[in-house]
């Protein structure tokens, strides 16, 4: 058997002339661009972590207050649909008193209303007359 | 230089540079010749002593002290070695042993590989062993490495190193005896 022993240690391999001199300064060239990127990546990462909240915060601000510039309670009251107001109102505890005392009538107002209530009735002279009476009786 | 001076270099920022610069130039050559062993083609291990020492800058503020500086580089300069074959392996579907093949026949038209008939065929019977059985070869009977620092270079018990030269030994002598 051949033994191990019998063989010398000697390093068979070889590296062209000079390749440690250029091999520190390739590694040298390769660690100072990784510094480099390490510091952009540092910069880049301080703008991420506080760069970007600051402008999400500052651009919700604005949105928010814009927001409620744009938007005023009767504006946002007029998005609803009537028919939605109106069941809210028939199964609030409001009666009808209570929201005419909150509504703020003028002349003009009433004259309206008068007119778009009487229009609906067709009433003849004998229907007013019957209407005064029953108005004498109960008042 | 001796190692707490070239870190205390390293961890000042305006010496970094030039400490880390004399860091490779005290470790290159032990570094590159494991790695050269490992891989045969010169390329390779050029390539792969880059970027060992890359890793090696990138993580050097993470190294305690523990170990001797040395075994820490050992340390990254072995996993290194080893990733780079098994990736070898498994990006071209290679056998183990077709590795060794080729490995081999890097040992015949290398430009930069020397020595006569039995030191070539010992290099031969080498590249039939397993990886890791082979990086525990070169590190005992090439650089002598104690067994208690191998430990700590591949995170492997002292016993079980003793036994994997051993059987390498036993493999490599058969391989020789064989022609």
């Amino acid at each position: 058997m051949k033994r191990l022993d019998d063989i010398s240690k000697k390093n068979i391999f070889e590296v062209p002339d000079g390749y440690f001199d250029k091999l520190a300064l390739q590694i040298q060239s390769k660690t100072e661009k990784t510094n480099y990127v390490s510091k952009q990546w540092i910069t880049r990462s301080f703008s991420l972590k506080y760069v970007a909240p600051a402008f999400i915060i500052v651009f919700a601000l604005i949105y928010f207050f814009k927001a409620e510039e744009v938007q005023s309670p009767e504006e946002i009251l007029a998005s609803v649909p009537t028919e939605h107001l109106a069941a809210y109102l028939s199964d609030s505890d409001l009666n009808m008193y209570d929201l005419l005392s909150v509504i703020k009538f003028d002349e003009a107002d009433a004259d309206s209303l008068s007119k778009r209530v009487h229009s609906k009735f067709d009433l003849n002279e004998s229907d007013i007359n019957e209407y005064k009476r029953i108005l004498e009786y109960e008042l | 230089m001796e190692d707490q001076e070239l870190l205390s270099k390293i961890h000042n920022p305006e010496t970094r540079n030039y400490g880390f610069n004399m860091l490779v130039r005290a470790y290159q050559q032990r570094v590159y010749w494991l790695v050269r062993k490992m891989v045969i083609d010169h390329d390779d291990a050029d390539d792969i002593t880059q970027e060992i020492f890359i890793k090696v800058h990138k993580s050097i503020d993470g190294f305690r002290g523990d170990s001797q500086l040395f075994t820490w580089i050992y340390r990254i300069a072995t996993n290194e070695c080893l990733s780079y074959l098994s990736k070898k392996k498994r990006r071209f579907f290679i056998p183990i042993e077709d590795i060794g093949v080729q490995l081999a026949a890097k040992l015949d038209s290398s430009p930069h590989i020397t020595g006569d008939d039995i030191q070539i065929k010992l290099q031969k019977a080498l590249l039939t062993l397993p990886h890791k059985q082979r990086l525990v070869f070169n590190l005992k009977y090439f650089e002598d490495m104690p067994y208690e620092e191998m430990a700590k270079v591949t995170n492997t018990s002292v016993g079980a190193l003793k036994a994997s030269f051993h059987h390498a030994v036993k493999k490599i002598e058969d391989f020789l005896t064989k022609d």
